[in-house]
C-alpha cells in the first residue's frame, strides 16, 4: 500500500476508534458545545467596548471555537496517545513496518478531521443560537487560523503524551496544562481585562493567540490575522514538533 | 553451541546487555536456521525477553553481534520487520475497533500480507469477524495477537509466551497453528514457561539461567546430556527433569 493510501487507512481507523469510544466521543464532541450554550446563555448581549457596535456574543463564540480546537487537538490527542502507549498499542505498532511519521500523520490528520467538523458545529451552532456569524470576506483568513491552531495543539498534544505516566492521570495532566490558560486567554470572555504584564505574558502562549486570530474573523474591526497570533502559534509548532519528537516514546 | 539443520536466519555471538550496573545478558550465543522452531526456556529474570528484544530491533546490545535474517536488527529494523512477526508479551489493542477491521489494518502495513480469511482461520476467529475487540474473551484476544503476528506472512516470527492465558484447547490449536507454520518453512522463536510446549513444539531449545544459556540442543539431545549423569533409574529424563536439574528451581514454570 502507498504511504498516501496507509495514512487514510490511519486515519480511518482512528476515526473509526474516536466515534466508537461513547466516552469519547460525548465529552470532546459535546463539551465545548455545551460550553458555547451555557455560557453563551449568560453572557450579556451589549457591545463591546471600542469595537465598533461589536456584541459581546459574536466575539465570544470564536473563543469557544478555539476552546474546541484545544480540547480535540491538544487534550483529545494527547490523551489518545498516553492511553495507546499505557496499554502497549504503540509498542505493537512499532513491531511493524508502519513508520512512526505515519503513524503520528495518522492521528494528526484524524485530529484534524474532527477538529473541523466539531468547528463547523460550533460555528453553526454560535450562528443559530446567538446569530453570531464569521465574516464571509474573513472565511479564508478563519480557515488559515484553524490550520495554524490544529497544527500548533496537535504536536503540542503529542509532545505532552510524554510526560504523561499512566492511563488514569492523562485527563488531569492535560486539562490541567491547559484550563487554567484558558481561564486567562479569554476564550470564555470577550471582555476580559488583565493587567498589562500579565496580558503580555498569556499573549506569548498559543491558547491566547489562537483565540484571537479567530475573533479576527468576526470582528468587522479587525483587518487580516494579527501578527501575533501567526508568529506565536508558528512558534509555538516548532517547539512542540522539537519536543514530542525528542521525547516521544513506544512504551511506558 | 549446539548447531541447527540448515542457514542459520539467527545469530548471535557473544550478546551482553545491561542496564546500569546491572548484567542482564553476560555472553549469549545462539544459531538459529531456517525453518527451525527455537524455543528459550528460563525463569522470571533469565533474560529471555531481552534477548528477543534485541532480536527484533526494540532495544540494542551492549556488546556482541548480531545478525537476523542477515541483517544487523539494531540498524535495520523497518527492513526486517517487514519479514518478521512478532506476539508480544502484554500488549492492548484498539478496543474499539472490529477483529476484521484490525487484522486488515495490520495488513496493510505489509509488502504481501497473508490472506485475511487465512489469518482468521488459523487463529479459528472467523465468526468473530465483525466483532469489536472489546467484546473478545482473553484467550480470543491472545489468538488475535497470534493473526496479527502472522499478518506480513512473516520469514521469521517471534512467540513470546504465545499461549499465556490460553485454556487448554485454545493452547492445543495454537501448537497446531505453530506446527502449520513449521510445516510452510517459517522460522519461529518462542519464550515459554510451559516445559511441555517447549517440548511440543521445539526443534531446540536452549534453557538460560542469569543471563548466560546452560544447556541448548534438542529435547532430546538434552535428556540424553543430562541422562549421563549417574542416576538410579535407566530411562532417560524429562526436559522439565533437565530444565530443574540446570535452573535449580521451579521458579517460572507453567
Amino acid at each position: 500500500m502507498k504511504p498516501r493510501q496507509l495514512l487514510m487507512h490511519q486515519v480511518r481507523l482512528n476515526q473509526r476508534s474516536f466515534w466508537r469510544n461513547p466516552e469519547s466521543a460525548f465529552f470532546n464532541f459535546a463539551m465545548p458545545l455545551g460550553v458555547l450554550l451555557i455560557f453563551g446563555a449568560t453572557v450579556s448581549n451589549v457591545a463591546v467596548p471600542g469595537h465598533h457596535g461589536v456584541r459581546v456574543l459574536t466575539l465570544f463564540v470564536p473563543g469557544i471555537l478555539a476552546f474546541a480546537v484545544v480540547v480535540i487537538a491538544y487534550g483529545n490527542l494527547a490523551a489518545t496517545v498516553a492511553l495507546q502507549r499505557a496499554d502497549g498499542v504503540l509498542k505493537r505498532i512499532r513491531a511493524t513496518p508502519l513508520s512512526p511519521t505515519l503513524y503520528l500523520g495518522g492521528q494528526i490528520v484524524s485530529v484534524l478531521a474532527t477538529t473541523l467538523l466539531i468547528s463547523a458545529a460550533t460555528i453553526a451552532l454560535g450562528g443559530v443560537a446567538f446569530h453570531a456569524f464569521p465574516r464571509a470576506v474573513a472565511i479564508p483568513q478563519l480557515l488559515v487560523v484553524l490550520a495554524l491552531g490544529i497544527a500548533c495543539f496537535a504536536t503540542l498534544g503529542i509532545a505532552i503524551s510524554a510526560v504523561i505516566p499512566t492511563a488514569d492521570v492523562a485527563g488531569a495532566v492535560t486539562n490541567g496544562t491547559y484550563l487554567p490558560l484558558a481561564m486567562v486567554s479569554g476564550m470564555f470572555s470577550a471582555t476580559l481585562h488583565l493587567p498589562k504584564t500579565l496580558d503580555t505574558l498569556i499573549g506569548a502562549f498559543p491558547l491566547k493567540a489562537l483565540a484571537d486570530g479567530l475573533r479576527s474573523a468576526y470582528d468587522p474591526a479587525a483587518h487580516g490575522i494579527p501578527a501575533h497570533s501567526v508568529i506565536v502559534l508558528i512558534a509555538w509548532t516548532i517547539a512542540g514538533f522539537a519536543l514530542a519528537r525528542r521525547y516521544f516514546r513506544w512504551q511506558p | 553451541m549446539s548447531v541447527p539443520p540448515a542457514g542459520p536466519v539467527i545469530e548471535v555471538v557473544d550478546l551482553q546487555k545491561s542496564y546500569g550496573d546491572q548484567l542482564v545478558l553476560r555472553g549469549v550465543d545462539l544459531l538459529v536456521g531456517r525453518g527451525e522452531v527455537f524455543a528459550l526456556l528460563g525463569p522470571n529474570g533469565a533474560g529471555k525477553t531481552t534477548i528477543v528484544e534485541i532480536l527484533e530491533g526494540f532495544i540494542d546490545p551492549s556488546a556482541g553481534t548480531v545478525r537476523v535474517l542477515g541483517v544487523d536488527p539494531a540498524s535495520h529494523a523497518p527492513e526486517l520487520r517487514e519479514r518478521t512477526g512478532v506476539v508480544l508479551q502484554e500488549c492492548g489493542f484498539p478496543l474499539h475497533l472490529r477483529v476484521g477491521e484490525l487484522i486488515d489494518a495490520w495488513r496493510s502495513f505489509y509488502p504481501a500480507p497473508r490472506p485475511m480469511e487465512e489469518l482468521l482461520a488459523i487463529v479459528e476467529l472467523t465468526s468473530e469477524r465483525d466483532r469489536v475487540v472489546r467484546q473478545l474473551s482473553g484467550g480470543q484476544r491472545r489468538r488475535l495477537d497470534f493473526a496479527l503476528a502472522l499478518a506480513g506472512d512473516p520469514d521469521l516470527i517471534f512467540l513470546d509466551e504465545p499461549t499465556t492465558g490460553f485454556d487448554p484447547e485454545a493452547r492445543r490449536r495454537c501448537w497446531d497453528a505453530v506446527n502449520g507454520l513449521r510445516s510452510l518453512g517459517k522460522t519461529i522463536v518462542l519464550t515459554t514457561h510451559y516445559l511441555d510446549e517447549a517440548e511440543h513444539l521445539a526443534d531446540r531449545v536452549a534453557i538460560l539461567r542469569d543471563g548466560r544459556i546452560r544447556a541448548c540442543g534438542t529435547p532430546a539431545e538434552l535428556a540424553r546430556q543430562a541422562g549421563a549423569e549417574p542416576r538410579m533409574a535407566l530411562v532417560q529424563p524429562s526436559l522439565e527433569e533437565v530444565y530443574l536439574e540446570l535452573v535449580g528451581t521451579a521458579e517460572g514454570m507453567g
